[in-house]
C-alpha cells in the first residue's frame, strides 16, 4: 500500500514539475524581448526626447519622383519624405542618425541612401543645435494599397542597432499625406529647428 | 516404468537455438550485422552519395524567385572598364557583369555586397572549365544611379549587375556561360549571435546567358563619357 502511495507521490511531482517548466518556458522573455529598444512617442509635429536624441518630425509627404541636383530616382517606386529635425542629448560622440526607418506592416524600409544630396539619414547630431533635413524611403509602388499602410510607423535612433537604446516612434498614416508628382531634395542644413 | 513424458515439441527447437547461439563469438555477429547492412545498402545504390537530380534549367528572361529575392536576368557581357566604380580587376583577368532586375521579396532591407554571404550567394559563373562563385565577386552595383553594394528595400524593384572577375583565356575561349541561381534559408541567430540572416545556398537552377561586351558598366557613364562639349577640331 505505501508502495503504491510513493508511486502516486513521485508522478504527482513529477506532474507538477512539468507543468511548472512548461509555465516558465512559456512566459520567460526572449531575446527579442529582453533587448527591446526603449521606445518614445514622438508625434508628428511634437518634439520628443531619448537618451541621446532629441527630434521633432515636422511633415511627412508622398513623392512619386525625387530629383537632387546630381541624381534623379526614376519611376516605378512611391517615395514618402519625412521633414524631421534631430539633436544630440548628452554626448556629440559617436552621435549620428543611424536608424531611420518606416515599418509598414511587417515589412521594414530604411532610409535610402541613393540620393547624392545631403539627407539626415547618417547626419551628425550636435548638442543642442539640431540639423534638418529629409529623410527618404523608397518603397513599392503599390503600397498605398496596403491596409497597414496607414498605420505606418517612423524610428529614429542614434545607432543602426537600436537595440537598448531610446527609439523615437512617430505614428503616419501614408493614406492621409499629400501627393507630390516630384520632390526636389534640399541639403540636411546644420542649425535650423 | 514410465518415460518420462517428452518435452513439448516446442522448446527443444527453442533450447538447441540457444545453445547455438551460445557458440557463436560475438564478433561473428557483430561482423554478419555488419555485411547484412552493406549488403542492403547496395540495394540502393550503395554507401556512396545518392546521384542527385540536375537543378532544373530555367530560359533567358525567366524570373527565378526564391523566398530572398526574385532576380530577372539580362544579358551577360565582359566589362573593359571599371574605372568608374573604382573597381580592380586582377591581371590576367577580365570582368564579367551579368545584368538582372532584382527585387528583394523579404520583409527588410538586404545590403547588396560582395562579401561572403547574402545577396552574393545567389549567383555563380561557370565559363569554359573556371566556376566563380561568391569569392570571385567583385562587386554588386545598381547600375542606374550607380552605386556600389546598394540597399534592397522591401519590395522595390532595383537594376543590379554582379560582377566577377575571370581568367581572360576561359573567357575567350567559351561564347556563353552558365548562370547557378542559389536559393538561401533564413537563419535566426541564437544565444551569442542575434538577427535574421540568408544562408545556406542551395542549387536551385540554372540558366545559360550569351557573353556580350561593353566598353563600361553604365549607361550613364557612356553618356558621360560622350556628352563632355567636345571643341570640334579646328
Amino acid at each position: 500500500m505505501s508502495r503504491v502511495r510513493a508511486g502516486l507521490l513521485s508522478a504527482a511531482g513529477l506532474a507538477v514539475l512539468l507543468v511548472a517548466t512548461g509555465f516558465v518556458a512559456a512566459t520567460a522573455p526572449r531575446e527579442a524581448d529582453w533587448e527591446q529598444p526603449f521606445a518614445i512617442d514622438a508625434p508628428l509635429g511634437e518634439p520628443a526626447q531619448g537618451r541621446n536624441i532629441a527630434a521633432t518630425v515636422h511633415d511627412a509627404a508622398i513623392a512619386e519622383r525625387v530629383v537632387d541636383r546630381r541624381w534623379r530616382s526614376g519611376e516605378g517606386s512611391t517615395w514618402v519624405v519625412v521633414d524631421a529635425s534631430a539633436a544630440a542629448v548628452t554626448s556629440e560622440i559617436g552621435a549620428l542618425l543611424g536608424h531611420a526607418a518606416l515599418v509598414v506592416g511587417d515589412r521594414v524600409y530604411l532610409a535610402s541612401t541613393r540620393p547624392s544630396g545631403l539627407t539626415l539619414n547618417g547626419a551628425s547630431l550636435s548638442i543642442g543645435v539640431p540639423t534638418r533635413g529629409a529623410l527618404l524611403f523608397e518603397l513599392p509602388a503599390d503600397v498605398l494599397g496596403d491596409p497597414a499602410a496607414a498605420a505606418a510607423r517612423l524610428e529614429l535612433a542614434v545607432k543602426a542597432d537600436p537595440r537598448l537604446d531610446a527609439m523615437l516612434l512617430t505614428p503616419i498614416d501614408l493614406t492621409a499625406l499629400p501627393v507630390l508628382p516630384e520632390y526636389v531634395l534640399d541639403d540636411a542644413e546644420w542649425g535650423e529647428r | 516404468m514410465t518415460a518420462p513424458p517428452a518435452p513439448p515439441a516446442r522448446s527443444k527447437p527453442a533450447r538447441w537455438a540457444r545453445v547455438a547461439i551460445d557458440r557463436v563469438p560475438t564478433k561473428w555477429l557483430v561482423t554478419g550485422a555488419t555485411g547484412v547492412f552493406l549488403i542492403a545498402t547496395a540495394a540502393f545504390g550503395g554507401l556512396a552519395d545518392a546521384e542527385t537530380p540536375a537543378p532544373p534549367v530555367i530560359a533567358h528572361g525567366e524570373t527565378f524567385s526564391s523566398p530572398q529575392l526574385a532576380l530577372t536576368l539580362g544579358e551577360a557581357a565582359v566589362i573593359d572598364s571599371l574605372d568608374e566604380l573604382y573597381l580592380d580587376v586582377p591581371s590576367g583577368h577580365r570582368a564579367i557583369a551579368v545584368f538582372a532586375q532584382a527585387s528583394n521579396a523579404w520583409t527588410r532591407p538586404q545590403l547588396a555586397t560582395a562579401a561572403e554571404g547574402g545577396i552574393g550567394e545567389v549567383l555563380a559563373l561557370r565559363v569554359g572549365d573556371e566556376r566563380a562563385g561568391a569569392g570571385e565577386l567583385l562587386a554588386i552595383v545598381r547600375t542606374d544611379d550607380p552605386q556600389v553594394s546598394p540597399m534592397l528595400q522591401p519590395g522595390v524593384a532595383a537594376p543590379l549587375a554582379f560582377i566577377w572577375a575571370v581568367p581572360a583565356a576561359s573567357i575567350d575561349a567559351a561564347g556563353q556561360l552558365t548562370v547557378e541561381l542559389f536559393t538561401q534559408r533564413l537563419h535566426t541567430g541564437t544565444v551569442t549571435a542575434s538577427g535574421q540572416w540568408w544562408t545556406d545556398p542551395a542549387l536551385a537552377a540554372t540558366m545559360t546567358l550569351p557573353i556580350g561586351e561593353r566598353a563600361t558598366l553604365t549607361a550613364v557613364a557612356v553618356a558621360v563619357a560622350v556628352a563632355p562639349d567636345e571643341e570640334p577640331a579646328p
